[in-house]
């Protein structure tokens, strides 16, 4: 039956071509001359028409029904939905009328009826086509005839679930982009690295370009504006903005090719996202929702009330710590503190409504989403409200104008849990160090404070110490694109975007530290603004043995930025809040301000030819000018160069049983970074500490740094070499790719005498080498009507190394180095070898050892360990990274999940280094080490005694105890979903789903592994991390 | 073609003067033009300097205590993340990478950048030259008691006289550097206001320069040049000993006449808070059984515990007014009275809380160099001219009258020697937590005997100074580091 249809369809489609292509030309002829009169031609039609009814099915090429495919009349707003099981009836005013049929993800097809009033459709599937349109820098290709290295996802395989930031839907999907959470926050923490880290004091996150507009990419505000109140790890992404039920496709440009025409911004990768526009036909109405409820997907296995209480008492009988120190009761069965700062069970609820349609010439597409979502910890929350207006028109293809417009709404609430110390700790880390022992409350209702440890109360932190946002973005787009003729046309496009965030904090009563200040307030205020000018042109031209097209143009982007804080201490009540700055005690008010202003001017081409339609070349070309670099370097050239073979093109490929589709292709080219801070190249002064005379404070100015006016961007040649291939007529699809990147011009803080009374200066040294291979590839395993099953997988090898320092071999960090030959920041501490044992030989060393200490390695065997002894302990670059997503389809039900882990990965665990080296005695430790420590009678070498944990001084903080290996494999995503409504009469389909999120980690770690919390993705920490949500979530999607 | 050039041509038209449009305002910072010829401009980096030199932002205000005191007979520590450190300096382990040191060594040659950029600059002023002379006079002033507090610690380093002065600079010999300090302080002296005469408390004045050299003199045993100096500041006649010890170090006598040079704080602003009383009480602490000071809700507390030496407690004359400043126990939160002597775990609570502290920021000033240093100097440095002498001796019981402890007599004194060492105990006594003790052993030749009493056998010469911290050795290829390390 199946493949009955699949031939007529072929058979058919063949018919057309010669019996109707003269029609079809003639038609179309007529509708191009009498453009301006053709509204009046329309309607003779329909008024002439014979009204006929067609019916027919849309299948897949597995012959699978398509349901909700859009059959429309060609030329005309009439138009039907497939229903569930593909079927549809359309009355057309015309026997010979052409219908297009279209469907997400499926190409679209052209189908002339010539009379017939049953058809069978068979529509390709987008992805396994080479034919498909990808996303480029300022414009599109056929994936055919694509030469650069791009991973690209569209909406039908976005992961599902709660996914604030636009990162998390190709999270794992696409081979060389990985994406990094740094905290299960809502709304926060999200990173995204392409192809290893190319800078060391630059950043490492790609540009984001929504619709053409280039994002900037930071909040206006950070910080709390509140000494009391320690900011959490996490950035706001300037994607979090973006509802994601809002996008069509997402493209990651990877190699120079297809990022060089970004230029100065491109060597971290370009990721391009597009949103949806409206198609053709009658309104259509999608209402998209769930609800799902979230749970911390890991907790820390501490030493719990008696655990604790029996080892805190045999160290004290052992000498580690002074008899006050015992514990002598459990009061009231202790408190698991972790517990008492999650949120358990909360849920989460996202509504997308969306209307869209439109006619042959404007379409449109309006959506509105709402999304809320709790934190896993105690009070915090993330809510948006996104309003999009997206709307094209095609004024006689002559002139197509169109506007992009998103409108965001973000209101959040913010817990201190980031990596403060002691009095200053968040929430996480005081819950993970506090004493178990200890109820929540005294007998009158106050938290209870540990008389031991500086740590205030998890609780009172949790509930004394916040901070709010309220954040308004508009993201504004406009474009005109005039066609001189059909092959040549030039574009203006604007782009505007603007963030503005308000911020209030305040700290009040309930903490130990609030207390001593009669409560503190801060009102954080940031306005950040880009626009952006510029215009292009396209030209294309065939000649007898290829194609040529030209892309030239300019454009012009300003950065600005202007930020107000002010903060008081000093209350009479808690009672007003951050809200009611005036009643605070007017000698502790405190105000600041700032502005910046950046500019990129640039000028762009890209000339493609393609020869016989099998050998393709590409060279683009940016220059950039940057008001950040030194006047002596304020442009710079970044061009590139790709040549494509299409050999499957080639007579000797052609009609090959096994290969459908093969293309080899390489590029080399030069990309920038340009991520730095405003004003380095100029000598300013700005705010010196205060000093103090007559007891009075005065403000003082300081030099800000030694001026380089010869400091520019930092370059990143990109070499690719890569092979699009499809066998068995798309049974496997992939990519392989090999890439190297190497980066000179390394923006680098150089240190410079210390006596000159500056740290360093910032200048172009150094070079450093990223390169690996990836793997892409999809294989339909069993493809059958009633049950199909494919299979995404994507690998990723990466080497980091750094080549070159300048004057230097080395530059030692707190516990990373750089060092010429290794990986960037590879982790630099003592290698522990163990414990020693009361039977060792001590006179091997010098120190003051004793059984039951650690026993470091003496890399420089002088018989004491010293700074020098310390040695490469990891680094933060996988060796491997990988995405499995497997897709199942059994009639109604589908399935998916998606898998990914690292492997050959270290990173710093900051919570051992707090149970291996407690910065005090009574703070609570993990279970495991402290339960199997070294005592004489279980002589361990596993484990010390922690009897001594400082005898050598701090040296177990970045040791191979604290640096662990963080390879992983986690079922990051499932979903389960069910088409409840095939065809109904008002809600044409509807499809039901349940689906997971961070189901299960598998690791060695004492700690979630997929998470680093720093921002330094050359530098993995995991410190005191907010843990991710594991959520199940019910959801609906009706169509209208 | 013809189109396409004409476009790209419109197009370009759009960027008429891209370079000028790509000019950088420095909106928030200011400009260096027009900064450093206003009187403003000058002062305001001046006064930067001031604060480095005071070195009391960030939590580093406690580095110098511990470098300058754990090494000693006096002061140990235990608890908090600082521990990791302390046990370096304590046991004598530390290494070019230990954690005091770079602030020590980077945050004085910040305030003589800043010293030196006046310097530099002055001259251009439209001012009257008794202004320049002045302000010029403070900044080397500055600059020459940061070099003084960088030789303590490290020995003679890069000379930097000049903003210009090339980047790599090697350190001079001892006797160059030893010679640029006095030559400068000397220099400056004149044109420095009288104490109380100076623009604002806390300026430089002619006392605070005599007072530097001589406690220079002393430490570099120029013993007839201390005694010279020490009568410079003595002849200002505006300084005196406080009737009454314990008064010194209360907030509200921030500026009392027998402060020389203070490093002056405020509870207003992190950058110049006094976190002594945060390292200096017990994690548990309600009360103070002797002075009857109670916790106050807004004192903050850190875990870091800065401790005396039972030994050095106990070697008060208990009616001895300067040890009523320890706190030896105290009521718990649970009302328990809590022994810290006995356990070496007592406490100094020489800097009295501040009432109003603004959480671990107090108010009161830290002491660099008081009167009764000038006297005990003196003291000392006639013993060294003239052996036991009824001058010392009456410098000597000005302190122990004001302590409250019996007067010694010259007879109880046979030798240089013997009167040298009751002023090393009397020093102990009067200046312990103010940061003297390590420069007062390793001068009076007992630092290395101290340390192996202590059980430190390994401890040699090269220990009486720290090492170059490896950051600023990393930092310039022509500094050698000293001896030992």
């Amino acid at each position: 039956m199946f493949k009955t249809t699949y031939l007529f369809w072929d058979k058919s489609h063949r018919i057309f071509k010669k019996s109707k292509i003269l029609w079809f030309a003639t038609f179309l002829s007529c509708m191009a001359l009498n453009a301006n009169t053709k509204e009046e031609n329309n309607a003779i039609f329909i008024i002439n028409a014979v009204q006929q009814t067609v019916s027919g099915t849309v299948v897949d090429d597995n012959g699978a029904p398509l349901p909700g495919a859009s059959i429309i009349e060609e030329g005309t707003t009439n138009g039907a939905q497939s229903d569930f099981d593909g079927n549809f009836t359309l009355s057309v005013s015309d026997p010979n009328a052409t219908l297009v049929i279209s469907y997400v993800g499926y190409q679209s097809l052209k189908l002339p009826l010539a009379g017939n009033t049953s058809v069978d459709v068979i529509l390709k599937e987008d992805s396994q086509s080479l034919d498909e349109v990808v996303v480029i820098g300022y414009g599109s290709v056929k994936k055919s005839d694509l030469t650069g290295s791009v991973g690209q996802v569209t909406a039908k395989d976005f992961n599902s679930g709660v996914n604030t930031n636009v990162q998390q839907l190709f999270e794992s999907k696409i081979a060389g982009a990985k994406v990094t959470q740094s905290s299960g926050e809502p709304g926060g923490g999200i990173s995204l690295t392409i192809r290893g880290a190319s800078s060391i004091s630059a950043g490492s996150q790609p540009l984001y370009v929504v619709d053409g507009v280039p994002l900037a990419n930071s909040s206006p505000v950070s910080g709390t504006g509140s000494g009391l109140i320690q900011s959490s790890f996490t950035n706001r992404s300037p994607l979090g903005t973006i509802n994601p039920n809002d996008i069509e496709s997402i493209q990651v440009l990877k190699d120079a090719s297809a990022s060089a025409i970004y230029g100065a911004r491109a060597a971290n990768g370009v990721v391009l996202i597009t949103t949806k526009k409206g198609k053709q036909g009658k309104i259509s109405v999608n209402y998209n929702s769930y609800v799902g409820i979230q749970n911390p997907s890991y907790k820390y296995d501490l030493l719990n009330a008696q655990e604790y209480k029996q080892v805190v008492n045999e160290l004290i009988d052992t000498g580690a710590a002074p008899e006050s120190q015992r514990v002598e009761d459990i009061i009231n069965g202790g408190t698991d503190w972790q517990e008492e700062i999650f949120n358990r069970n909360s849920i989460v609820t996202y509504h997308n409504l969306s209307f869209s349609g439109g006619n042959e010439k404007t379409t449109y597409l309006t959506s509105l989403s709402f999304l809320a979502q709790p934190g896993v910890i105690k009070n915090n929350d993330f809510n948006r409200g996104t309003a999009r207006i997206n709307i094209d028109h095609n004024f006689n293809d002559i002139l197509k104008i169109g506007t992009r417009m998103n409108f965001s709404y973000t209101d959040e609430s913010f817990i201190p849990y980031g990596n403060g110390f002691n009095e200053t700790a968040g929430v996480i880390n005081a819950a993970l160090n506090y004493d178990p022992t200890i109820p929540v409350k005294n007998e009158n209702g106050d938290y209870y404070v540990s008389p031991f440890i500086t740590i205030d109360n998890p609780l009172a932190i949790a509930n004394g110490l916040g901070s709010k946002s309220n954040r308004y973005n508009n993201l504004l787009n406009f474009f005109a694109e005039y066609f001189i003729d059909p092959d040549f046309s030039v574009k203006l496009n604007l782009g505007f975007e603007n963030t503005n965030e308000t911020k209030t904090s305040y700290a009040n009563r309930l903490t130990q530290r609030g207390l001593s200040i009669s409560g503190d307030a801060a009102i954080l205020n940031g306005n950040r603004l880009n626009y952006l000018i510029e215009g292009f042109a396209n030209y294309k031209k065939e000649f007898n043995n290829g194609v040529l097209t030209v892309l030239a143009g300019a454009t012009t982007q300003t950065f600005s930025d202007f930020n107000f804080s002010s903060g008081i201490s000093g209350f009479a009540s808690d009672a007003t809040g951050p809200y009611n700055l005036a009643l605070g005690d007017p000698l502790t008010a405190r105000v600041g301000s700032g502005k910046s202003k950046s500019r990129l001017n640039s000028f762009f081409s890209r000339v493609n030819y393609s020869l016989l339609d099998r050998y393709l070349i590409t060279g683009t070309i940016r220059a950039d000018g940057s008001s950040k670099f030194g006047e002596n370097n304020k442009y710079g050239m970044f061009p590139s160069l790709a040549l494509g073979w299409k050999l499957s093109s080639e007579e000797f490929l052609k009609d090959n049983k096994v290969i459908s589709s093969l293309k080899l292709r390489g590029s080399w080219g030069s990309t920038g970074n340009q991520n730095i801070g405003n004003f380095q190249s100029l000598t300013t002064f700005r705010n010196g500490p205060r000093a103090v005379f007559n007891d009075e404070l005065v403000a003082t100015s300081v030099p800000s740094r030694i001026a380089n006016p010869d400091l520019k961007w930092e370059k990143t040649e990109k070499i690719d070499v890569g092979v699009d291939f499809e066998l068995f007529k798309g049974r496997i699809s992939g990519v392989i790719d090999y890439f190297n990147q190497k980066t000179t011009d390394l923006l680098l803080d150089v240190p410079i005498p210390v006596e000159t009374g500056f740290g360093s200066i910032l200048q172009n040294v150094g070079s450093m080498r990223n390169s690996g291979w990836e793997l892409s590839l999809t294989t339909r395993n069993i493809s059958d009507q009633d049950f199909s099953w494919t299979t995404d997988l994507n690998l990723t090898t990466l080497k980091n190394k750094v080549l070159d320092l300048g004057s230097r071999d080395e530059i030692i960090g707190g516990r990373s180095i750089i060092r010429e030959g290794e990986p960037l920041n590879s982790f630099y501490g003592y290698e522990v070898l163990g414990t020693w044992q009361e039977n060792d030989d001590y006179s091997t060393t010098t120190d003051n050892v004793q059984p039951g200490d650690y026993k470091f390695r003496d890399a420089d065997g002088n018989g004491t360990i010293t700074a020098e002894d310390r040695v490469i302990l990891g680094n933060s670059f996988p060796e491997l990274t990988y995405g499995i997503t497997n897709t199942f389809r059994y009639k109604r039900f589908g399935l998916s999940f998606v898998f990914n882990g690292e492997l050959g990965v270290q990173k710093f665990n900051e919570n051992i280094l707090e149970t291996f080296n407690p910065v005090n005695f009574r703070r609570n430790k993990l279970a495991k080490p402290y339960l199997n420590r070294w005592t004489p009678d279980n002589p361990t070498n596993r484990y010390p005694s922690f009897v001594r944990p400082k005898a050598l001084g701090d040296r177990s903080d970045t040791s191979s105890y604290t640096v662990l290996d963080a390879d992983y494999l986690k079922l990051s995503n499932f979903q389960v979903s069910y088409n409840l409504i095939e065809s109904g009469y008002f809600v044409k389909s509807a499809t039901v789903y349940i689906s997971g999120q961070n189901l299960f980690v598998i690791s060695d770690f004492l700690g979630d592994p997929s998470i680093s919390t720093g921002s330094n993705s050359s530098f993995a920490v995991v410190d005191n991390p907010y843990p991710l949500s594991r959520t199940f979530l019910l959801g609906v999607n009706l169509n209208f | 073609m013809k189109k396409i050039v004409l476009l790209s041509f419109c197009f370009l038209s759009l960027f008429t003067g891209c370079e000028e449009t790509l000019v950088e305002e420095p909106y928030s910072e200011l400009a260096v033009s027009t900064f450093l010829s206003s009187r403003e401009g000058v002062e305001s980096v001046l006064f930067a300097s001031y604060s480095q030199t005071a070195n009391m932002f960030g939590y580093v205000d406690n580095d110098r205590y511990a470098v300058q005191e754990m090494c000693t007979d006096i002061l140990t520590h235990i608890g908090g993340g600082e521990h990791g450190r302390s046990i370096g300096i304590i046991e004598f382990t530390w290494d070019p990478s230990h954690g005091y040191f770079p602030s020590l060594y980077s945050t004085p040659y910040a305030a003589i950048n800043n010293a030196n950029t006046v310097i530099d600059n002055i001259g251009v002023l439209e001012e009257s030259d008794e202004y320049k002379n002045e302000i010029n006079a403070e900044a080397r002033f500055l600059r020459a008691i940061n070099y003084y507090y960088l030789w303590d610690l490290f020995g003679p380093v890069p000379l930097r006289t000049s903003t210009t002065d090339p980047l790599q600079m090697a350190r001079p010999n001892e006797e160059e550097f030893i010679s640029f300090i006095e030559t400068e302080l000397l220099a400056t002296v004149g044109d420095l206001p009288n104490p109380g005469d100076e623009e604002a408390y806390g300026r430089a004045n002619k006392g605070a320069a005599w007072a530097f050299l001589c406690k220079f003199y002393l430490n570099t045993k120029q013993w007839q040049k201390c005694v010279e100096a020490a009568d410079e500041v003595i002849a200002t006649n505006h300084y005196q000993l406080l009737p009454n010890y314990e008064d010194l170090f209360k907030v509200e006598n921030d500026g009392n006449r027998e402060m020389i040079w203070v490093r002056p704080a405020n509870i207003a602003s992190e950058d110049v808070g006094n976190r002594f009383i945060a390292v200096s009480t017990p994690n548990n602490f309600q009360s103070d059984p002797d002075s009857g000071i109670k916790w106050q809700s807004n004192w903050a507390n850190f875990a870091s515990d800065y401790l005396l030496y039972d030994s050095f407690v106990n070697s008060f004359d208990l009616n001895d007014d300067r040890r009523k400043l320890i706190l030896t126990r105290y009521i718990d939160r649970d009302g328990n009275e809590i022994q810290m002597l006995g356990n070496d775990a007592s406490m100094s609570w020489k800097y009295r809380p501040d009432p109003n502290a603004n959480g671990q920021d107090h108010g009161n000033d830290k002491v660099v160099i008081r009167y009764a240093d000038i006297l005990l100097s003196k003291a000392e440095a006639l013993n060294e001219i003239n052996g036991p002498n009824p001058e010392s001796i009456g410098l000597i019981n000005d302190i122990r009258a004001r302590a409250n402890i019996s007067l010694i007599n010259a007879a109880d004194f046979a030798s240089k020697e013997t009167l040298k060492d009751e002023i090393v105990l009397e020093r102990s006594w009067e200046f312990y937590s103010e940061e003297k003790r390590r420069r007062d052993l390793i001068r009076t030749g007992k630092f290395i005997e101290y340390a192996h009493d202590r059980g430190y056998n390994q401890v040699d010469e090269h220990h009486m100074l720290y090492p170059i911290p490896q950051f600023a050795m990393d930092s310039n290829p022509l500094l050698q580091q000293n001896p030992g390390y």
